[in-house]
């Protein structure tokens, strides 16, 4: 398992989305201490999130659905803020998308804690995702890979591993993927079977 | 007539670290004494020293006796892991810790003032240094706490943002004085340096029994810590075949004049950083209550933020922000029985200890070249 990498905090600040002014006050002093810069956000107010480290939403004010989503979409982690410890919350903030929760009062020794964990688990999520992707990808075109072999076994008379090895070598000489490779062989050869008929 | 404030002092004077704790306790009670004999306070200082003799559960047992006492300001501890043992006790009686050794960063307790320094100011430069000076390939090794932990981690994302290799990573318990084996294994594979983050007795062991080995096969390595200094010399002993490396805001070599004077008005002592920090925050918390006309750790805290405060460190400045001290960084490298500087910046570099401003770009250079945006060679 890898571990996840300490963010470049430089130019990067928290965004603190519908925060009371005691929690932001908290927040802010507490972010000051520890070198990482904060803006607030109130009632989905339009926001850039390139330069976003991270969003903290406070629930229990929570009207910003819309930056949410679009937090969500380009992989921006989200902690979510409550002063309540019940499950009802805790769904909530999953539903929402957060990897982590802080809880009110806001002590000095949690939020860099919090964020950490906020930010390690979205990365952690975000590879996944992008695995998941990637097999489903690989899965679907398993279709695409046996109609190319049985192509090549038929026309050339290969077996099932020299067809497969062709079709390796031309990914490898060409540089591109496999798949690629058969789709463009299977696509062929319903080109041909359309000029055939016509 | 003179009032008198009186202080608390928890610092561990026999077990396994009890060096650093008397060489900080020689620092305090020296800058009392010159401080009560001085004429530009108008109060006597009292020190109330309790020893913990370095058992952990014994720290918050001591600040209670404390509290007990009426006492709000407290000096010391030597470890982090007694200095955290204390925060939450500190935090609810509004009590102020006045902590004068290195430690490894990432933390900010409004009730703690952290005055001997953080990894920017101390671990960052001596890795530049040697990566510079010997290599990209390094062997961690550590007292099993989070001194050891942090510092390492710290120093593994350094070497990989340098493309070094970790060879190794061992800890060992507080106290631990057999390290056959890790030496058997640092000759069978040298690392281009050692970073050593053992306490007390682990470290002077670790380091004694390394000697030897080295010396026997001709080989010697050099050794990176941050907390080893001319009070710990004792314990070290003559070193033969290592080339022992140190970082902190004050060596003897730096101001030799004050250890004259030191010496002078107090007897031979080791004037390490340990010593010159705790007699800095003496010197701090007196300049503090006389310029506030409160010992209230509120006031005492505001005064410090408001101006720079004259010490043998520089002009002090504590951060607001994150209460540590803006200090300056010095490597040195021991010489026979004395530390000699290789480079200083006398310039206060500012505390950073989350690492949040903190660039490590530089060290993403060329084998052998990161770069030294901060430290120049002075000699």
């Amino acid at each position: 398992m890898s571990l996840s990498k300490r963010p470049s905090f430089g130019s990067a600040s928290l965004l603190l989305v519908d925060c009371d002014e005691r929690s932001l006050a908290a927040l802010q002093k507490s972010l000051q201490r520890l070198g990482i810069a904060s803006q607030a956000l109130q009632a989905d107010a339009p926001q850039a999130l390139e330069q976003v480290l991270a969003l903290v939403v406070e629930l229990d004010h929570f009207a910003s659905p819309r930056i949410v989503e679009q937090a969500n979409a380009a992989g921006v982690p989200i902690i979510a803020l409550t002063q309540h410890e019940t499950l009802s919350q805790i769904q909530r903030a999953l539903e929402l998308g957060a990897t982590a929760m802080l809880n009110k009062p806001i002590t000095q020794g949690s939020v860099y804690t919090t964020l950490m964990m906020a930010i390690g688990l979205r990365q952690r999520l975000a590879a996944e995702q992008q695995r998941s992707r990637s097999l489903a990808e690989k899965v679907a075109s398993r279709r695409l890979v046996a109609q190319a072999l049985a192509r090549l076994m038929v026309e050339r008379e290969l077996d099932e591993n020299r067809a497969y090895e062709h079709i390796r070598k031309l990914s490898m000489e060409l540089n591109r993927s496999l798949e690629d490779i058969c789709a463009e062989l299977v696509g062929a050869a319903v080109a041909n079977r359309h000029e055939g008929r016509s | 007539m003179r009032g008198t404030v009186t202080f608390g002092a928890l610092l561990s004077t026999s077990g396994t670290y009890r060096h650093m704790g008397r060489n900080a306790l020689a620092g305090i009670e020296h800058a009392v004494d010159e401080i009560n004999r001085s004429q530009a306070f108008d109060f006597d200082l009292r020190l109330r020293h309790l020893n913990p003799e370095g058992r952990l559960e014994r720290y918050a047992e001591a600040l209670g006796e404390l509290h007990r006492e009426g006492i709000r300001h407290v000096f010391g501890p030597i470890t982090s892991a007694s200095r955290k043992e204390l925060i939450p006790d500190l935090e609810q009686r509004g009590t102020l810790l006045w902590y004068p050794c290195p430690y490894e960063g990432f933390e900010s307790s409004e009730n703690v003032l952290y005055l001997g320094g953080c990894p920017n100011q101390t671990l960052i430069p001596l890795l530049r240094h040697a990566l510079q000076a010997f290599g990209r390939q390094a062997y961690l090794i550590g007292s099993n706490y989070v001194w050891g932990w942090e510092s390492n981690r710290i120093a593994r994302e350094v070497l990989g943002v340098a493309q070094g290799e970790v060879l190794g990573e061992k800890y060992f318990h507080l106290g631990a004085i057999h390290f056959a084996e890790v030496v058997e294994a640092l000759l069978q594979a040298p690392p281009a340096f050692i970073l050593n983050n053992l306490v007390g007795d682990s470290s002077h062991a670790f380091l004694r029994q390394l000697d030897i080995a080295c010396l026997a096969r001709g080989l010697s390595l050099p050794v990176l810590s941050c907390n080893l200094t001319e009070g710990e010399l004792v314990g070290v002993g003559e070193m033969r075949a290592l080339r022992l490396l140190s970082c902190g805001p004050f060596f003897e070599e730096v101001d030799p004049a004050f250890s004259q004077r030191q010496r002078r008005l107090h007897g031979l002592h080791p004037y390490s950083h340990y010593y010159a920090c705790a007699y800095a925050a003496v010197h701090l918390f007196a300049v503090a209550c006389q310029r506030s006309g409160d010992d209230t750790p509120e006031a005492v805290c505001q005064a410090l933020y408001a101006a720079p405060v004259a010490t043998i460190l520089g002009e002090l400045r504590i951060s607001a922000q994150n209460n540590h001290a803006c200090l300056p960084s010095y490597i040195a490298e021991l010489k026979g029985k004395r530390f000699s500087v290789l480079e200083a910046e006398t310039l206060m570099q500012e505390a950073d200890p989350y690492l949040t401003a903190t660039d490590l770009e530089p060290f993403r250079a060329a084998p052998g070249t990161a770069q030294r945006p901060h430290l120049r060679i002075i000699r």
